[in-house]
């Protein structure tokens, strides 16, 4: 939203502007003095302009409102004045005390939104729109910018895919409505389509437009249909000079709900898991069940705490410049950004540095031309192997020698993770450049044309070395891998924009639009083993004994569109908007390229009716209806096509040949376009003058011929492919409000709510029946009709099986005391593969709150945020890879209270050497949580004592991030996923300088 | 003016759109399935990959750690199992259900093969008929179909019988998903193997391809399955009269890292270098587990440390061979009993020795201060199978082997040959006994001159053949599995699987997923099971 022509409303709240008044006398026969006091619904309004109608003589304002001024004593009439005001005249008449309140003007404060491929006032809306302004996004240390949109906006759900520095999340918007197809939504950066937002320096963008519905989709149709982000950066403004300076330092850590096996727990739970798995069922001597590292650390209590050695603290710091400044002619924005996130991890991190200039020129009275440029580099630094391996190795394994060395084997055959990271790296370095060129001429009044060009560029090379001390890369004297990828974006756009107000009462805006896109990507991987030393790392490559096959992929895509839209507003009242786009895409079947998406949409201004003038405390009420569809082309190249892969074979120790198979997925030469059509119905309201106000929506999504890789019977030699089948729906209700309990100039206080729920179902899958005419599930990719797309399937937990219960008559007869008891679902008195049962992982509902409050100079912001229902499985309960949730005293994990014929626990079941039958039955958790999401508190200095210092403004500020959260998910927290990268939590101090 | 700049703007509107050809897709790194299907070389190069894909049975990154090939070896009267994954469902017969994820691995890796051979000889029709190159790759293709069919069988015994290639066209096709009889199977698999014998050499340049040799000994094997003595006879006579084979030395059999020596039929062909692994382009390198799977701890032991000759650091330490199979050899006469196995290790490490020890004493369980000597034992100084310690190549405490893994040698197609004579002519012929004294004889034993019997063949093959992959379906064949493993299986306290295994596992359950893909109602899973 919010290119704003003019200061909004609430930004008088925060800009003290102390005007002096200065009296001018101006002597004449007949005057009299008027005094007075102005107001708005506020309180005291200062520095209002009071000026005598047709006169040069004014004044303005004190203060605290008050004007004297002295006119004549008939006749005369005063005009007060004030930015974002209905300019009011009244009449003196004689009066000596005129008191104004002046009102708000509904037109001038009607904010500018971007809907793509150009703005319409908010109030002219049709679509389902969600503004973020970037104030509400900067508050959280991050250079995800997914992760700074949580919480911002109803409809919106964000998961973290990856807390490492440097790393992303998942944005979905309205739900998953593709199986296979991304679900990723498309980001619109000032009009250029990108796939990847986070290189873009959050301080640059002006404001965040999220596009719900298919009528506000539709316009970028072939790639719309999880939704459209619209990313406008800062431009400068004519006669300004502003230098922004932002920086922050920030400290990061873990917080985690669970505990660990302690040294002698861990000991105990071996010792439990050899007792049960041996053959007599007494404990087994711990001769035999620690080896001798083991058993000397256990005997001197010589125990390593895995955890601190392998996360510690960590520090983000961020500076950021940018300079706006322009003419009439001439406006250009420009900053450097450049952050470092060291990482909780050693050997991990993040470094990012950022550019960007925005250029508007005017050429000649009708011609403006600008250019936008991003670049950016940054450097990713991944620690060798995963995670949570280091986490849960087992306390009693050392990490160090006597002698303080590391050491590289440890305890129960195990490479140290320690040992191992410090003798390998895995860097990843980027380097980004979006160049975007645009021309604007106004052939006739109202007769508009763009040419809309952009090229982006990202180059990718990750080089990863394992030296000849890693447990790897021993074996064959060190191992370098190089990668490098590109990726080449070219876009032209021919936008033409016919715009006419016939008379007050018809309103016409036509958009056509035609643009071709092609997006290239190479690979080139060459590996190579055998060093001499280890001196060079992977720039030694070319020494290697062994260069292994060289990899090169190359693909392309390509994508035709054409767009028309027409907007009509009659009488200010009713808001129509159409449009069509056709779209072709490349990765289709030669015979599916192309796909039709219309859309219509409907906006009353319930307000502007002549009966609704007695409501006055309804200060907005607009209905929008809409109707429309979008595609997802969300497809890897050639997956139409039959291409196949190539394997290289040695025979014997000298006969190299390369031979070619098609991959386990089999092709589809008739692959077409996945079609999302969806109704939303949105009530936008205000009341008390905006006072309080929001959005209430609902709407209903049906996405047809899905994309998705349906599982074949592997008796057909492949395993997949990719087709087109199904139907899913999603369906959702979401509401906006924002409200003032407190307003006035020195003290504000705002709450904005978003909430949003939404139920996706799958309503059809391949069509087949089963012999009672019910449609099949598809019980191997787990999608099952009337459930949701993300589920998972599995057995029930219902408990231990207790010394004493009457086993060999149960529905599990080989069962011992101490297994895991499943639930006989379908009650046969065994337990068979139909006693799965369902479970949804996606939240029912997600809500957030955000809580600002201002008191003079001290700024208060607390965010809340909730999601609740869904499930997610908990790996490092039950994987053994992960962690030792299987209980066999191999690796560390989350501490259970596990069965013993001692403890009849009815939790967790008995430790054995081997993983327990069923134990992925206990590892479904509730993953609803609630979260402190961020508390921040800033003051800024007062502007009368900086504008000494030459500062517009400054603020200190310091925040806290994810300090609170409350969970039944065991994790470092429910975002990250058990198995990931720690989420963080984090304080963070910094400061705003505006000159 | 105007007019003439409407025109200018509708003109560049539509500047682009004149590029039909711009949503044509354009493949550049990568061939296409034509190559592959219409000329010989396509089909040659098909099967050259059908061997890298093969080799992933062994080990793939969906079995990092060589499960599926190691729990084929498990569960028979001559092992003794520790722990490790298959250890409960393999070895001690529990839990073993549909649902384990081997038993997936296992099925997927076969139809996968027979899939691409099924492209390759369905590409017969499109390239000329006479060409040598399509012929080859004609005749290495159906051995593959052929083995994998052969594998599948017997493991599971209900299984599907797919012989058309699948494309795009037929894949919606309606399927009846039934068990095949095992009649069409073995039809299919002698058709296969003759069009091997008639058109493959007995040598191919490249070691480790199908040979006339592999045909004639899978047709042998199949030959046994069927009874069919006569058959078996004269596959295995020709192989020995007509191939080049022969036997080795016994430290010679598994002696290096590259097996490809003349008693060698088939191997699988494992290197560091780039061809010779599964290789994922990631930089790491993927050898298969066998020579870590086998070996104790015995470096664990105070006093001694790991080193290559006594079999390195960093075991697995799951499968042993059990008491049965060692009492099996003459101590004093079959060499073998040393060859293929470590017994003792003896004390190597002066910084831990014991007080009373010297280095190069035997280490006794006796020496260690421990209350569980049969678990202690186990884990850290049980007889060893050395048969895949690849001593060579692999440094000490790699945890990952590059030794070639032999699947068919010229030992097992004399074993054939004395079964197959003893069961035409009861024993008393004078060619079974010639063909079992080949492998009796070479391991230092005197001349058998009695009779040769069922259990003779038996014991015979376990002394040569054990913890090669062929002993679980000897028995099932001999119809002696549950027999042998109720008497033999195991040893002291580890003997779960003597009184767990029943009658039904003589057969492995149907993978759950392909159950779930076919039907129950279509296909259900072998009784017995779950």
């Amino acid at each position: 939203m919010i290119l704003k022509q003019v200061k909004q409303n609430s930004k008088r709240l925060c800009v003290s502007l102390f005007a002096f008044s200065v009296s001018v006398m101006i002597a004449m026969a007949q005057s009299i003095q008027v005094k007075g006091n102005v107001s708005d619904e506020l309180g005291t309004l200062p520095g209002v302009n009071v000026q005598v109608k047709g006169t040069s003589s004014g004044t303005s304002t004190d203060a605290a409102g008050n004007y004297s001024i002295t006119v004549a004593k008939n006749g005369a009439v005063l005009v007060f004045s004030y930015v974002g005001c209905i300019t009011q005249e009244v009449a003196v008449n004689g009066k000596t005390t005129i008191n104004v309140t002046m009102k708000g003007d509904q037109q001038i404060l009607d904010e500018v939104v971007v809907v793509g491929y150009g703005v319409v006032k908010k109030s002219d809306v049709t679509g389902s729109v969600a503004s973020v302004s970037a104030d509400a996004m900067n508050v959280v240390p991050t250079t995800d910018i997914n992760e700074m949109l949580r919480g911002q906006a109803a409809g919106i759900q964000v998961s973290s895919s990856s807390s490492r520095p440097g790393g992303s999340s998942e944005i979905l918007i309205r739900g998953r409505s593709s199986l296979k197809g991304s679900n990723a939504p498309l980001y619109i950066l000032d009009g250029v389509p990108v796939d990847n937002i986070d290189d873009v320096n959050s301080i640059d963008i002006k404001s965040v437009e999220v596009l719900k519905d298919a009528s506000a989709q539709s316009i970028y149709g072939a790639r719309a249909a999880n939704g459209v982000i619209l990313v406008t950066t800062r431009r400068g403004e004519a006669g300004k000079v502003v230098v922004d300076l932002n920086t922050y330092y920030s400290t990061q850590w873990v917080q985690r709900n669970f505990d660990y096996y302690n040294g002698e727990e861990f000991a105990q739970l071996r010792r439990e898991a050899y007792r049960t798995s041996s053959s007599n069922g007494q404990y087994v001597d711990d001769s035999v069940v620690f080896n001798p590292a083991m058993l000397k650390a256990l005997n001197e209590q010589n125990f390593t705490d895995w955890e601190n050695l392998m996360i510690g603290n960590s520090a983000i710091q961020k500076y950021d410049l940018s300079v706006r400044a322009g003419t009439e002619k001439t406006k250009f924005a420009t900053s450097f950004g450049y952050y470092n996130n060291a990482g909780m991890v050693p050997t991990s991190g993040y470094e990012r540095f950022t550019y960007r200039l925005n250029v508007d020129q005017k050429i000649y009275k009708t011609l403006t031309m600008g250019v936008n440029l991003l670049y950016a580099k940054n450097n990713q630094s991944l620690e060798n192997d995963n995670f949570y391996k280091m986490v849960t190795m087992d306390p009693l394994s050392q990490a160090y020698d006597e002698e303080g060395n590391m050491l590289s084997l440890t305890g129960d055959q195990v490479y140290s993770p320690l040992y191992d990271i410090h003798n390998s790296y895995n860097k990843v370095d980027t380097k980004r450049m979006l160049l975007n060129v645009y021309l604007d001429w106004e052939i006739i009044k109202g007769l508009k044309y763009r040419l809309n060009t952009s090229i982006n560029n990202r180059d990718y090379e990750r080089t990863q070395y394992l030296n000849s001390k890693h447990s790897v890369g021993k074996n064959s004297q060190g191992e370098a891998t190089l990668e490098n990828r590109t990726n080449e974006e070219f876009l032209i756009e021919n936008i033409l924009n016919y715009s006419k107000e016939f008379n007050p009462n018809h309103n016409i805006d036509v958009t056509l639009m035609q643009s071709a896109n092609r997006i290239d990507n190479a690979k080139n991987v060459t590996a190579g083993s055998g060093f001499n030393n280890d001196l060079l790392g992977h720039n030694a490559i070319s020494s290697a004994k062994i260069i292994k096959t060289p990899q090169r992929t190359q693909s392309r895509r390509t994508l035709l569109s054409y767009m028309g839209r027409v907007r009509y507003t009659l009488m200010d009242k009713y808001v129509l908007t159409a449009s069509m786009r056709i779209d072709g895409s490349s990765v289709f079947g030669a015979n599916n390229k192309y796909g039709y998406f219309p859309s219509a949409a409907l906006a009353w201004k319930i307000d502007k009716e002549q009966f609704m003038a007695n409501f006055k405390d309804l200060s907005t009420l607009k209905l929008r209806l809409s109707y429309g569809s979008v595609g997802n082309q969300g497809l890897d190249p050639y997956q139409s096509l039959g291409v196949v892969n190539s394997y290289g074979m040695l025979f014997g120790e000298n006969n190299y040949m390369t031979g070619y198979l098609p991959s386990s997925q089999l092709y589809n030469p008739n692959l077409k376009w996945e079609t999302s059509t969806s109704t939303n119905v949105g009530l936008d309201f205000g009341f008390f003058n905006e006072r309080i106000s929001g959005t209430v929506e609902y709407y209903n999504t049906i996405t047809k011929d899905l994309l998705m890789t349906r599982a074949l019977n592997e008796s057909s030699g492949y395993s997949s492919q990719m087709v087109n089948m199904g139907k899913v729906r999603n369906r959702g209700v979401e509401v906006s409000l924002t409200g003032y309990p407190i307003r006035t100039r020195d003290f504000s206080w705002a709450i904005t709510v978003n909430w949003s729920k939404n139920k996706n179902e799958i309503l059809a899958l391949n069509g087949e029946v089963d012999a009672k005419g019910n449609p099949k599930d598809n019980l191997v990719d787990k999608w099952f009709i009337g459930k949701p797309i993300s589920v998972y399937y599995d057995y029930q937990f219902d408990g231990i099986w207790q010394t004493g219960d009457d086993i060999a008559n149960s529905h599990m007869p080989s069962a011992k005391p101490g297994d895991i008891k499943l639930k006989d679902v379908i009650d046969d008195g065994e337990i068979t593969p139909d006693d799965r049962v369902v479970i949804a992982r996606d939240p029912s509902w997600i809500g957030s709150l955000s809580n600002t409050v201002k008191y003079k100079g001290i700024d208060l912001g607390i965010d809340l945020y909730m999601t609740h229902g869904g499930k997610r499985e908990n790996r490092t309960l039950h994987f053994y890879d992960y962690g030792g949730g299987s209980i066999e005293g191999k690796m560390n994990g989350i501490k259970q209270d596990y069965w013993l014929p001692e403890n009849p626990s009815n939790t967790y079941p008995r430790p054995s050497r081997t993983t327990p039958k069923y134990l992925s039955s206990l590892a479904y958790q509730d993953a609803s949580y609630f979260r402190i999401r961020n508390i921040i508190l800033g003051y800024t200095l007062p502007n009368t004592l900086t504008k000494k210092f030459y500062v517009e403004k400054l603020r200190v500020y310091t925040s806290l991030n994810n300090i609170y959260t409350k969970t039944k998910f065991l994790s470092y927290g429910p975002e990250a996923g058990s198995n990931g990268y720690p989420e963080p939590v984090s304080f963070t101090a910094g400061l705003n300088v505006t000159f | 003016m105007s007019k003439t700049k409407i025109l200018f703007s509708i003109a560049c509107f539509f500047l682009l759109t004149g590029c039909s050809d711009f949503l044509d897709e354009k493949v550049y790194t990568q061939i296409t399935t034509d190559y592959l299907i219409n000329s010989p070389e396509g089909m040659s190069q098909a099967v050259v990959a059908m061997y890298n894909r093969d080799r992933e049975l062994i080990r793939s990154q969906a079995d990092p750690n060589s499960v599926v090939w190691t729990s084929m070896i498990r569960g028979t009267d001559l092992n003794v199992s520790r722990a490790g994954d298959g250890h409960d469902e393999f070895s001690n017969y529990e839990k073993l259900d549909g649902s384990l994820k081997w038993l997936q691995i296992f099925w997927k890796h076969h139809y996968y093969i027979i899939g691409c051979a099924n492209q390759v000889i369905e590409s017969e029709k499109n390239v000329d008929p006479n060409s040598p190159i399509a012929k080859q790759a004609l005749a290495e293709a159906r051995c593959f179909r052929a083995h994998a069919y052969y594998h599948l069988l017997h493991r599971f015994d209900r299984i599907l019988l797919v012989t058309k290639a699948t494309t795009p066209d037929n894949i919606d096709d309606k399927v009846e998903y039934k068990p095949a009889a095992p009649a069409e199977i073995y039809k299919l698999i002698n058709e296969d193997l003759d069009y091997a014998i008639n058109n493959l050499n007995w040598t191919s340049s490249d070691p480790g391809r199908f040979t006339q040799g592999f045909a004639r000994h899978l047709k042998a094997k199949t030959a046994m399955w069927l009874k069919d003595w006569d058959e078996a006879i004269k596959q295995v006579d020709f192989i020995i009269e007509k191939g080049p084979y022969g036997l080795v030395g016994l430290n010679e059999i598994f002696g290096g890292t590259n097996l490809n020596h003349k008693e060698v039929i088939l191997s699988s062909q494992w290197s560091r270098s780039p061809g010779g692994n599964n290789d994922q382009g990631d930089g790491k390198m993927y050898g298969h587990r066998m020579g870590i799977y086998f070996i104790p701890r015995y470096y664990d032991v105070p006093g001694m440390q790991a080193t290559i000759e006594d079999g390195g650091g960093n075991k697995f330490a799951r499968v042993y061979p059990n008491e049965y199979l060692l009492s099996l050899y003459d101590q004093n006469k079959d060499q073998r009993y040393n060859a293929f196995y470590k017994h003792y290790w003896r004390y190597n490490n002066p910084k831990t020795l014991p007080k009373d020890k010297a280095i190069g004493d035997i280490v006794y369980l006796d020496d260690v201060a421990t209350n569980n000597k049969e678990e202690y034992y186990l884990s850290n100084l049980h007889p060893a199978c050395m048969k895949f310690w690849d001593k060579w190549n692999q440094s000490v405490n790699e945890n990952l082997s590059y030794q070639d893994i032999i699947i068919y040698r010229l030992a097992e197609t004399y074993l054939i040959g004395a079964e197959a004579y003893m069961r035409k002519y009861n024993g008393d012929h004078k060619k079974a006994k010639e063909y079992y004294n080949k492998t009796w004889m070479r391991a230092g034993n005197n001349e058998f001159k009695g009779t040769i019997t069922e259990d003779l063949i038996l014991d015979e093959h376990a002394r040569e053949l054990a913890f090669e992959n062929d002993r679980w379906l000897i028995l099932k064949r001999m119809g002696k599995l549950v027999e042998r493993v109720q008497l033999h299986t195991g040893e002291g306290t580890y003997i779960k699987g003597r009184t767990n295994i029943k009658p039904f596992h003589v057969r492995w359950p149907i993978p759950q997923t392909e159950i779930d893909y076919m039907g129950k109602e279509n296909f259900p899973q072998n009784d017995g099971y779950n």
